[in-house]
């Protein structure tokens, strides 16, 4: 394929394009779930085609189309020159782009088994088994699911790019749902929203080992709509890791992006409070905090090996022991600073422009046990896996909701609560950081619903997290 | 736009390979232009033009589904092949009797050539066009974009249905260093948009106050603007309005059908044939849209049904079903919210103390049974008082149950505002809402912006 991108990205710069690149990307997602021992849903999707971005007078033009001949080539090529064109006449500054190497090489995920050759009849019963396991008095929905996905993308760019990546994610999870009168409770493994998601094949879904885990899940859920309501107040809160990880996500994954922070996603998704003045300034958490992008992270699912502009993958310190010191960059956001991407963009299939996007935002672990955080709390909760979230458009103001929250008094764990909530300011709450878990205790998960964009662009990251605690927080938010 | 000829002849060529009992087979095409802006320059001019295949075959009640996109025949009777061989697993449950039959449908005329056919450089110009109404004094951020979309619907029992629609929006943020005001125009036919109002609009609102107020959180009185409403609206629809909520225990009027859950000003409902709204008078199963009532005068009435949910409630489909990779029940794409017999400067002249709230941001849901949400308030929230709006005050963090703050309703414009949601994936969702006074509205949070 290689000769026939170069044809058309040596068309565009002869027409005067001082950058174009190509990118075709063919997906295979299959997703299935069983709810009530009922297989609800079992489809299999398959997406291709092709877009091309253009750089011409510093603008941008993009255009894209399922239909992958030469003339079609042509004509999407031309309409994404002529976008560019009459942007560049309402252009302000021009675009330009920091250097990077011409990237060329392949790279696949590592599987060892490809989830979407394994056997539906056997992903199936091993839902339904899980299923089963939940169907418990009280369980009004015991939910099991898969989704698997497989994209194959290349990448040419007038610069002499040429890249070949393929990658494959397994996710799966459970979920109960628990009903009695005006109160419905949910508890969920690995993580709510689908479970979890990695860069692996079907092993990983044999490692998860669903039916174990599902009675204690569904039993959560019923015990849960007979617990008393989350305490209000200011209180010590430990964050399980999955919760930490999307703490990270919402509040520093996204404020780190260098494209809301120039104003170039304020139309929608906002800005950010992480202004460039406070680059290697600005005391963003405690000193026990370091956050890395890191795009190599294995089974990450922000990893790959080259971004959608051929930069190569890498390992990025966004906070370090408290200190924030970086952004996730693109081409054309580095340039404005002087410096070098550090390889984020990634466009959703073949039909979204690239945008700075999370890699794999991990937090880096501490040397606390989870058990030494609770015996030196005095007055606390646990908090334990995802239900709520939300931030606001500088992504400062905070509240995030759990599936079920522990009373933790004297250093030991007590009662189950529902209804369990936290709010905070960013730069307040990680300050308040006093204890992260140890590598023994650090997990790495797997959002697959990023949204950034217009149209929105759906997005896999990835974050990887121990538990951590966190003093004087506000939890019990709202009239229940 | 492919149109209906060569979509109707795909189809047939899918529908005649079939070896199941039943077959559907629906076809989606979509010419998406979007012209983003930011620092008050285009900087993400994007065309997409996409056809996707959703075929679902029946073998013995159970349903089996693959998608495809492209116009490939070949690639269209793989997925045909893999469809039936889902349908054919063993345990795969009996879900479906049998497809939608032929019924009459109503006629509708969504689509706007104005709207299809426009190019980037016209478009390019429209955004031009707002651009200069900043003349330095804002910034502008947001988007314009337009959609020419048709859906095909063909199944064995002899269903085969065509429509084409068109949905143009265009939306703005405009930034004064801290002071921002947003405003935003939709409408199927892009004639009707006018890109500088919108500008002037937001710039009116990000530039009415110099300096913002820090307010203490709490209840308080509040008019809401309608794209305010219609964020609230949306978060309600996907918490309570489907059969899928319904039968998971999380939809409130599941959960009090036929009881009083808010103010008796209250009504909402889904039509598919509001001329005013982007039309769609059938849905991706060949069932006409019908028009479904979710709350009447603060009553709970129903829920929108596809042919799945309805078998299992035992009722009919409402006409609301979506490709199966679309979504995991049915939705309404249409909503709308009765108006009432106010308008602004009479709502503003009954608040002795309030809030003007412009619109809200990053809504999730907190309890869908209590139908309660948190969110920020964004882009120009002002204090009211003795009817005047004397102040910018700084936002807000909000946690409220929807329906409980409905039910201080104090009054509802006349006039109602049509709101669009993303245009992602061609199913775009139209949101016709009025203004609203309600007498409390919890803020729980307040902020330093």
């Amino acid at each position: 394929m290689e000769r026939e991108m170069k044809k058309i990205l040596d068309t565009l710069s002869a027409q005067g394009a001082s950058y174009a690149d190509m990118r075709i990307v063919e997906r295979q997602m299959e997703s299935i779930v069983v709810k009530n021992s009922r297989l609800d849903r079992n489809t299999e999707s398959q997406n291709r085609g092709f877009g091309i971005r253009v750089l011409f007078d510093g603008a941008w033009g993009f255009a894209c189309s399922f239909e992958q001949t030469p003339e079609e080539f042509v004509r999407v090529a031309e309409e994404a020159l002529k976008m560019a064109r009459g942007a560049a006449k309402l252009g302000k500054e021009k675009v330009k782009l920091a250097p990077v190497k011409a990237a060329r090489g392949s790279w696949k995920s590592p599987c060892k088994v490809n989830p979407l050759h394994v056997k539906k009849e056997q992903k199936v019963e091993l839902l339904f088994a899980a299923c089963k396991e939940m169907e418990i008095p009280g369980v009004l929905v015991a939910r099991a699911s898969f989704d698997f996905f497989v994209e194959k993308k290349l990448f040419a760019s007038t610069e002499g790019s040429y890249t070949d990546q393929e990658i494959v994610i397994s996710g799966a999870g459970i979920e109960a749902t628990a009903l009695e009168g005006d109160e419905n409770q949910n508890r969920s493994y690995p993580n709510s929203f689908g479970g979890n998601y990695v860069q692996a094949g079907y092993e990983y879904i044999e490692r998860l080992d669903l039916v174990k885990h599902a009675r204690k899940i569904a039993e959560e859920a019923v015990a849960l709509l007979k617990a008393p309501q989350a305490p209000s107040g200011q209180k010590t809160v430990i964050l399980d890791s999955s919760q930490v990880g999307l703490q990270i996500h919402e509040s520093c994954g996204h404020p780190t992006e260098l494209d809301r922070v120039l104003g170039m996603e304020l139309g929608f998704a906002g800005g950010s409070f992480l202004s460039p003045d406070k680059k290697g300034k600005f005391r963003y958490g405690s000193d026990k905090i370091t956050i890395v992008a890191d795009a190599t992270c294995p089974e990450g699912i922000g990893t790959f090996a080259f971004d959608d502009e051929g930069v190569p993958a890498q390992v990025t310190t966004l906070i370090d022991h408290g200190n924030f010191v970086g952004y996730l960059s693109s081409r054309e956001t580095a340039a404005q600073f002087g410096e070098e991407s550090n390889g984020t963009m990634r466009g959703d299939g073949w039909n979204s422009l690239p945008l700075i996007r999370m890699t794999n935002i991990n937090l880096n672990p501490g040397d606390w046990s989870l058990d030494e955080m609770i015996k030196e709390t005095e007055d606390g909760l646990l908090m334990v896996t995802n239900r709520s979230w939300s931030i606001d458009d500088q992504r400062l103001n905070f509240q995030f909701g759990t599936e079920m929250a522990y009373e933790i008094k004297n250093g030991s764990l007590g009662k189950l609560y529902k209804n369990a909530t936290y709010t905070g300011i960013t730069p307040e709450f990680w300050g308040s950081c006093d204890a992260v878990a140890s590598k023994k205790f650090w997990e790495l998960w797997g959002l697959p619903n990023c949204g950034k964009g217009e149209p929105v662009q759906t997005m896999f990251v990835g974050h990887g997290a121990s538990p951590a605690r966190y003093r004087n927080v506000r939890v019990g938010v709202g009239k229940w | 736009m492919v149109g209906k000829d060569k979509l109707f002849a795909l189809i047939e060529s899918g529908l005649a390979a079939s070896r199941a009992t039943q077959t559907e087979i629906v076809a989606l095409g979509k010419t998406l232009r979007v012209i983003r802006f930011a620092n008050s320059a285009i900087h993400q001019p994007m065309a997409e033009r996409n056809v996707s295949f959703f075929i679902r075959v029946l073998h013995e009640g159970k349903v089996g589904f693959a998608s495809v996109n492209g116009l490939s025949e070949k690639t269209l009777l793989d997925a045909v092949k893999l469809a039936e061989a889902n349908a054919a697993l063993p345990k795969a449950t009996p879900l479906l009797e049998r497809f939608s039959s032929r019924l009459p449908t109503p006629s509708a005329n969504g689509y706007y050539s104005m709207t299809g056919k426009i190019g980037s450089d016209l478009l390019e110009e429209k955004v031009g066009t707002l651009l200069e109404r900043g003349s330095g004094s804002v910034s502008y951020a947001g988007v314009f974009w337009t959609l020419d979309a048709e859906l095909a619907v063909m199944n064995s029992n002899g269903v085969k249905l065509h429509h084409a629609w068109t949905a143009a929006n265009c939306q703005t943020v405009a930034t004064k260093g801290d002071l921002t005001g947003f405003s935003a125009q939709a409408s199927p036919d892009i004639t009707q948009i006018r890109p500088e109002e919108v500008g002037d609009n937001a710039l009116k609102r990000a530039l009415q106050f110099r300096e913002s107020v820090e307010l203490p959180p709490g209840d308080y009185m509040c008019l809401l603007e309608e794209y305010a409403v219609a964020e609230l609206a949306l978060y309600l629809a996907g918490m309570a309005f489907s059969a899928d909520a319904v039968e998971e225990g999380r939809s409130i009027i599941g959960a009090k059908k036929g009881q009083k859950i808010t103010h008796e000003s209250i009504s909402m409902w889904d039509d598919g044939l509001n001329p005013q709204s982007f039309q769609l008078p059938f849905d991706v199963e060949g069932t006409p849209r019908k028009k479904v009532v979710f709350i009447d005068q603060g009553i709970a009435k129903d829920v929108v049904y596809d042919l799945v949910t309805a078998k299992r409630f035992n009722t009919e489909s409402t006409g609301h079903a979506l490709p199966d990779d679309y979504s995991e029940g049915p939705v309404p794409l249409n909503l709308e919210m009765a108006g009432g017999t106010s308008n602004k400067p009479e709502m503003l002249k009954q608040m002795k103390r309030g809030l003007l709230v412009t619109r809200f941001h990053y809504i999730r849901e907190v309890h869908a049974l209590k139908t309660m949400v948190t969110g920020m308030t964004r882009d120009g929230v002002f204090l009211v008082e003795n009817g005047e709006i004397v102040a910018r005050v700084k936002n807000f963090r909000f946690t409220e149950s929807i329906l409980r703050a409905f039910s201080t309703t104090v009054a509802l414009s006349k006039e109602r505002k049509l709101v669009a949601s993303d245009v992602d994936g061609g199913f775009t969702m139209a949101i016709l809402v009025p203004k609203m006074l309600v007498e409390k509205f919890a803020f729980t949070g307040s902020t330093k912006f």
